[in-house]
């Protein structure tokens, strides 16, 4: 088990970090993994508009685990992740493991770096990312030639407390493989990349607003109510170990009246204020859980629940499996 | 006829002038042409990058001719033309429409005064777009900028070459000739695409060996008649494609020139060409998520469901169905 902590805006430094880490060398901007952490490579991509990536291809020799620790600073990084996870490591179900006897489990998501966050690999799992990292200038130079430019930057200031996700479809599946296996003159090899790392952008974007408008977001509230929305947001999710406030109490906080708050955080975070607290807590318990480094009781204990029966109950209602299933 | 001037790199100012000409007014950056003048509609747009594109769709019943005089300025303009015969597929008689097919991808600058030709009575699809050595910079290493200005570029545009519209370029212009973009983010997208044209082109330079020498020995003619032929092919997926004997009685070529020929210009034998684009236009379909696996199957010409998808398979590696594949997270945020 290898675990990194880092937090550079920079890609260049992270690289260095990881090559120290790993206890090898850089060779023109490309990391080459030792065998006792996986076979293939990381490589830095610096391209001419200014945006940085990393591309990895590798398969991992030992379970990975990289937490990227929260920094005051405004960032983002656009992950693009695609790991294929042998069947010897998931095998409990083998009727539904695809045809060709790997799990696949990939996701697209933008992250902040106000936020921590880990990344996890298991021994054996094959790895193909790009991550892409640009500051918060760089989206708004990005945005704001756009008509729906500025309904976006609202919304991700918004909901951006930690990260935001989809699943990966086939259409970013092709990019994502474009670039990572790109194979032409390398002459022009940025321009290919370039092009792709734009195209993923504008489709993450694209997806963003559409999911945005499905939810009905709605942009007539003020700068000023959305930021305190925004603080009863990041109050509501702080400690999921104590019982969270009453409305009257968040009300109070917001500065506004329990319906009109009860109102516009539905309308900006898309559900009511405690199943919005149920669902991330859900999901601190789950991601507690495939870090592997808890019982299902320590993390029932973490997220408020004395009582490890309901902790199941609850689990299994949000994600259809039982905390025991992923240990 | 008309006629008009432009007297910088612009194509958003043609697209000004073009409003005002046809005194009609855009809405979005596009306009619709009035009836008096024709049908079908011009966009232009100014993207972030500083390069400013034109698509266009259009019947005119006066030619229009842009006259762009001699400038100082060094801007490139790269355009993707298609011009045939104004039919209408409801009006049999207008079949003779392929006799009069093209479809080009010309490079030429501005140190040149040029013509722009909008044909009566045929109808023109064209995208263009002007850009500049910074936007290549933005967008490739020094040294292959310097090649592309030194020795590709010129090359290209002292031997006039035009090479046709190849399946690479499809998908892009079929997005861009589409009847509204109506993207969120519209700018980025239309960019995207443009820089994908560039892209290709640039590829396809790079391809091409010798420039220099790259003086096809097909003439003129027989190139036009094997555009003709990819038109054809191309046309409508729904139907068996044509069969080589027709296809070599259309352009007046033997059969085993044509297939080589074509082999040559398009890169692929006939039928693979055929395939590969029809392929490419249902996965296209399919991406929309529109319509289910089966109808997008009939719309390229598969009745049987099972061989849509293995032939589907053998063109990308992985099933129709896999499209609407959704994978679960990977990453937990803390």
């Amino acid at each position: 088990m290898l675990e990194i902590d880092y937090s550079y805006t920079n890609y260049a430094d992270l690289l260095h970090h990881f090559a120290t880490a790993f206890k090898v060398k850089l060779k023109d901007n490309v990391l080459p993994l030792p065998e006792n952490i996986g076979n293939g490579y990381m490589k830095l991509i610096e391209l001419p508009n200014g945006l940085q990536g990393i591309v990895s291809d590798y398969t991992a020799t030992t379970d990975l685990r990289f937490n990227w620790l929260k920094i005051n600073q405004d960032c983002f990084i656009l992950r693009f992740d695609e790991a294929n996870i042998p069947e010897s490591i998931t095998t409990e179900n083998i009727q539904n493991i695809p045809e060709a006897g790997m799990q696949v489990r990939s996701a697209v998501f933008l992250a902040s770096s106000r936020y921590d966050w880990i990344f996890i690999c298991k021994k054996g799992t094959v790895v193909k990312g790009v991550n892409i990292l640009f500051t918060k200038e760089w989206l708004e130079q990005f945005l704001k030639v756009e008509n729906v430019g500025d309904i976006i930057r609202k919304y991700l200031n918004l909901r951006l407390t930690a990260l935001n996700h989809e699943p990966m479809d086939i259409e970013y599946k092709r990019l994502l493989n474009e670039i990572v296996q790109v194979n032409g003159e390398p002459d022009y090899e940025t321009m290919i990349i370039q092009n792709r790392v734009m195209l993923l952008l504008e489709r993450f974007f694209t997806r963003t607003y559409y999911k945005m408008s499905d939810m009905h977001f709605n942009v007539k509230l003020s700068n000023e109510v959305i930021s305190r929305l925004a603080s009863v947001e990041r109050e509501l999710i702080r400690d999921f170990s104590a019982d969270p406030k009453s409305i009257p109490e968040l009300a109070k906080m917001a500065a506004m009246s329990p319906s009109k708050l009860k109102n516009s955080f539905k309308e900006i975070y898309g559900l009511p204020v405690y199943q919005y607290f149920q669902k991330k807590r859900m999901h601190k318990a789950k991601a507690m859980l495939v870090s592997r480094k808890y019982s299902v009781r320590e993390v029932g204990m973490e997220v408020g629940y004395s009582n490890l029966s309901n902790f199941a109950k609850a689990f299994k209602k949000s994600f259809d499996q039982l905390p025991s299933d992923l240990l | 006829m008309t006629e008009m001037q432009l007297i910088k790199p612009d194509l958003t100012a043609l697209f000004k002038m073009f409003a005002d000409g046809f005194r009609t007014k855009e809405e979005n950056g596009q306009i619709v042409l009035p009836s008096q003048h024709g049908t079908g509609y011009i966009r232009a747009e100014h993207l972030p990058s500083g390069i400013t594109v034109m698509v266009s769709d259009t019947v005119l019943k006066l030619e229009l001719i842009v006259e762009r005089k001699y400038l100082d300025e060094h801007f490139f303009i790269l355009q993707f033309n298609e011009e045939f015969e104004d039919f209408d597929s409801t009006n049999p008689k207008n079949k003779k429409s392929v006799d009069d097919f093209q479809s080009v991808v010309k490079l030429s600058h501005t140190l040149v005064s040029e013509q722009f030709v909008f044909p009566s009575n045929k109808r023109l699809r064209s995208v263009k777009f002007y850009f500049h050595k910074d936007q290549l910079y933005s967008l490739l290493g020094k040294a292959a900028v310097e090649k592309l200005l030194n020795q590709f570029f010129p090359a290209v545009i002292k031997n006039n070459m035009q090479m046709p519209i190849a399946t690479e370029y499809r998908v892009m212009l079929d997005d861009l000739w589409s009847d509204k973009i109506e993207q969120p983010l519209k700018l980025n997208y239309i960019q995207n695409r443009v820089l994908l044209l560039l892209e290709k082109y640039i590829c396809k330079l790079y391809e091409i060996k010798d420039l220099q020498v790259h003086k096809i020995k097909r003439s003129d003619d027989e190139t036009l008649r094997l555009m003709k032929v990819e038109s054809l092919l191309v046309k409508d997926f729904s139907v068996d494609p044509p069969k080589i004997k027709d296809l070599s009685r259309i352009s007046a070529m033997s059969p085993t020139k044509l297939k080589s020929d074509f082999k040559q210009l398009y890169g692929f034998p006939i039928y693979q060409y055929f395939q590969k684009n029809r392929m490419l236009k249902a996965k296209s379909l399919l991406v929309l998520g529109k319509y289910t696996i089966k109808e997008v199957g009939i719309k390229v010409g598969y009745s049987n469901l099972s061989h849509f998808a293995s032939a589907f398979k053998k063109e990308f590696g992985y099933l129709p169905s896999s499209i609407a594949l959704k994978d679960g997270m990977l990453v937990y945020g803390s």
